[in-house]
């Protein structure tokens, strides 16, 4: 199970915080830079702690195993977030640090800084808000599959060794008839931006190390996992 | 006396109640006089083309002879046409039946004998206030070339020029702004008339007894002193004496003064009704727009909003009443309205059809107070318009719902909700977020099954969707997701498909599902 920290304790971080609290309760960890979020931090339930941002962030490598940790940089300030997560990633090569920023602009400088994932609030809800006026199903479907409590989701799958589909193409596997699952994307290295859409990448030929992206129901996916394990 | 007020009284009742009657009188009104009538554009421009012709018949009948069908056309043909509308505008300026009925009521009410004279009294005023307005009687005077065999009249078809004024917003707008300053160009005019006067009379006593000079006549005092004080000084008449020349002097810094006075009244005037003609061409804009999203406040996000839906070309009004953040819109063009969304007066005062116009609204103000206030405000004016607000703090995001708010962006939960996504199936993430973006030449859209498409494809098999290598990655029908159907799901008129797949493929299969099946 991966571990979760979080720099800042504003509205954004706390939702971040409040999706993974149900799975990681106890590897959710809250850095702040005052002493106001920290003792909030702390009465909504988590581990929490008080650091400065000039810090150098050894007792993170000392506390946790950096290839297992996500980190996510939520600060007000999208200077402050950009200053953090450069000092994160130049102690850690290879830390997954996701960062909120305010525009697309920040998002930018973030991404430049070296963050894996950069969120711009603006352009996201913006983004949200025309698409639920142009296409509102799709606002509605995109929120089904996204959301926790519904029964379609997305999954992702490593294809071992093993795996009944390696070797194969993906115009030649028919699983949306035999286990009722949809194959969106496929990716060879996990963690990367590089996938291919299952639209336009028919003649992929699946490979071990391949990361399949499946939309399902639990059970269905429950039963495909099995197969290709 | 009493027969006669009641067959009048019988015919206005008629003619009030007639539909015909008033559709007729309401279509020549709207083709008139109203602005935002789709059509009267094509009627003002038919007006000026006529207006054109004939001044330009007049022109060339200066120093040629004009064939005698344009001289027909020129006296008869434009001068029956503006007669009609001359008389059409008279027709549709008042209403005499419902001014009869009116007082006819009245006088009813109260227990009075029909006064029929005080109905016809208040018909004649209202008629008189048309007849002597200044387009009216350019109006006429147009028409006077109708009778050719008074030579002089013919002059009048330049009146006809004036008529332009009519059918010329912007030229309408130039008179609206100069008649503002009224009372300014008066006084000016009242200092020049002084000025011309006092010196044309100098300039006659000093001049009209020397031999030498050029100005022997009063008339020829007022024209020098006139073309002196207008600065343009053509120079044909000279003052040759010192009394002469000294009031040249004075009556030249005196046309200075006036100039610039003159031209400082224009530009003021311009400057102070600047935003009333913005605001004006705006309104009209507007109720040229069949259709569009209103976005009530000019905040961060709806400028990210707004510049997708421009980009998307889908039509839309911003409301927003602080006037600062409106000024990046004028550079980019973007219609606006300064005025508070929360308030009905701005949607009767702009002329917003909410029923007929207004596709959906968007409240992106910066407070929840202020969403929740105008999410009520346009709930009162329309119930069934879809809301979508975003929602700065969770707290309220129940007060919005009972504001009716239909959908809520609530941007934290948004964001909670990607990251988390992220963390567990990044490569997932990078696909949602790519489709949703539409960073890729794949793209995820609504394909909606209409009578067309229902007629030749009953069921899922017959779609052929997985043969063009599109994902078909469910069906939304009533607010429900079937995800991955069945070959043998039946379709139904209505449904949605919701299509993955390069975008030009998707374009393609949409237009052969709407070509018949042969």
């Amino acid at each position: 199970m991966k571990k979760v920290i979080i720099f800042g304790y504003n509205e954004y971080a706390k939702k971040i915080a409040s999706n993974f609290k149900a799975v990681h309760e106890d590897d959710i960890r809250i850095y702040v830079i005052n002493e106001s979020d920290k003792n909030e931090a702390i009465a909504d339930g988590y581990k929490s702690e008080l650091v400065e941002l000039d810090d150098e962030w050894l007792d993170i490598g000392q506390r946790y195993e950096i290839s297992n940790l996500i980190c996510f940089c939520a600060l007000d300030d999208d200077a402050e977030n950009v200053f953090l997560t450069i000092s994160l990633r130049a102690e850690y090569e290879n830390m997954h640090i996701v960062a909120i920023a305010t525009s697309k602009d920040s998002a930018d400088k973030l991404r430049l800084a070296g963050a894996n994932k950069a969120i711009a609030k603006l352009e996201t809800t913006a983004n949200v808000i025309v698409e639920s006026l142009e296409e509102p199903a799709i606002v509605e479907v995109m929120n089904e599959i996204l959301s926790h409590n519904k029964e379609l989701r997305l999954a992702e799958y490593s294809i071992s060794s093993i795996s009944v589909l390696k070797d194969k193409f993906l115009h030649d596997i028919d699983v949306h008839k035999e286990y009722n699952i949809i194959i969106l994307a496929v990716s060879d290295k996990k963690m990367e931006a590089d996938f291919t859409f299952t639209a336009e990448g028919y003649n992929h030929c699946i490979k071990e190390g391949d990361v399949l992206v499946v939309i399902g129901k639990e059970n269905d996916l429950q039963r495909f996992e099995k197969v290709i394990e | 006396m009493a027969f006669v007020s009641k067959v009048i009284i019988d015919i206005s009742y008629a003619l009030q109640t007639s539909k015909s009657y008033r559709g007729v009188k309401g279509f020549f009104y709207s083709l008139l006089e109203d602005e935002a009538y789709p059509y009267k554009k094509y009627f003002d421009f038919v007006m000026m083309m006529l207006i054109v012709s004939s001044v330009m018949l007049l022109i060339r009948g200066v120093k040629y002879d004009l064939p005698l069908a344009a001289i027909y056309y020129n006296d008869y043909i434009i001068s029956l046409i503006f007669l009609s509308e001359y008389l059409l505008r008279f027709w549709v300026h008042s209403s005499i039946s419902q001014e009869l009925i009116y007082q006819y009521e009245k006088d009813e009410f109260l227990g009075y004998k029909f006064r029929i004279d005080r109905a016809f009294r208040k018909i004649i005023a209202h008629k008189w206030n048309y007849v002597s307005s200044v387009y009216a009687i350019i109006d006429l005077l147009a028409i006077m070339p109708f009778f050719h065999e008074l030579r002089i009249l013919r002059l009048f078809i330049l009146f006809r020029a004036f008529k332009i004024f009519r059918y010329t917003k912007s030229l309408q707008q130039f008179a609206q702004v100069l008649s503002s300053k009224k009372f300014e160009f008066f006084t000016l005019m009242v200092f020049a008339s002084v000025m011309i006067s006092i010196s044309a009379v100098l300039i006659y006593i000093a001049e009209a007894n020397n031999k030498d000079s050029a100005i022997n006549t009063l008339f020829e005092a007022f024209y020098w002193s006139f073309v002196t004080l207008s600065t343009v000084g053509y120079g044909d008449f000279v003052p040759v004496t010192d009394l002469g020349r000294t009031v040249a002097m004075v009556i030249i810094i005196s046309g200075i003064a006036v100039i610039s006075f003159m031209t400082s009244i224009v530009v003021s005037a311009f400057t102070e009704q600047l935003d009333s003609i913005k605001e004006q061409k705006m309104v009209s804009d507007i109720s040229k727009m069949k259709r569009f999203y209103l976005v009530c406040g000019y905040s961060t996000v709806s400028q990210i909003v707004t510049q997708r839906l421009q980009k998307d070309n889908m039509p839309f009004v911003i409301i927003e009443k602080d006037s600062n953040k409106l000024l990046q819109t004028g550079k980019l063009k973007i219609p606006a309205i300064c005025a508070d969304p929360a308030k009905h007066e701005t949607y009767i005062n702009y002329g917003i059809d909410m029923h007929k116009q207004v596709i959906s609204v968007l409240c992106l103000e910066e407070s929840d107070v202020h969403n929740i206030y105008t999410a009520l405000t346009i709930r009162a004016l329309r119930s069934d318009l879809k809301i979508l607000s975003y929602l700065h703090e969770g707290r309220n995001h129940k007060k919005l719902s009972i504001a009716g708010v239909n959908n809520i962006i609530y941007p934290q939960e948004l964001i909670g909700t990607l990251a988390r996504e992220f963390t567990g199936k990044p490569v997932a993430f990078d696909a949602i977020d790519a489709l949703r973006t539409q960073s890729t030449d794949v793209v995820i859209k609504e394909l909606l099954i209409d009578e067309r498409i229902f007629s030749s494809h009953s069921n899922v098999r017959s779609l052929d969707v997985h043969e063009t290598k599109l994902i078909l990655l469910g069906i939304y029908r009533d607010r429900n997701f079937l995800f991955n159907p069945k070959a043998d799901e039946t379709l139904c008129v209505g449904d949605i498909l919701i299509i993955i797949g390069m975008e030009i493929m998707v374009d393609e299969y949409s237009l052969n599902l709407h070509k018949a099946r042969t």
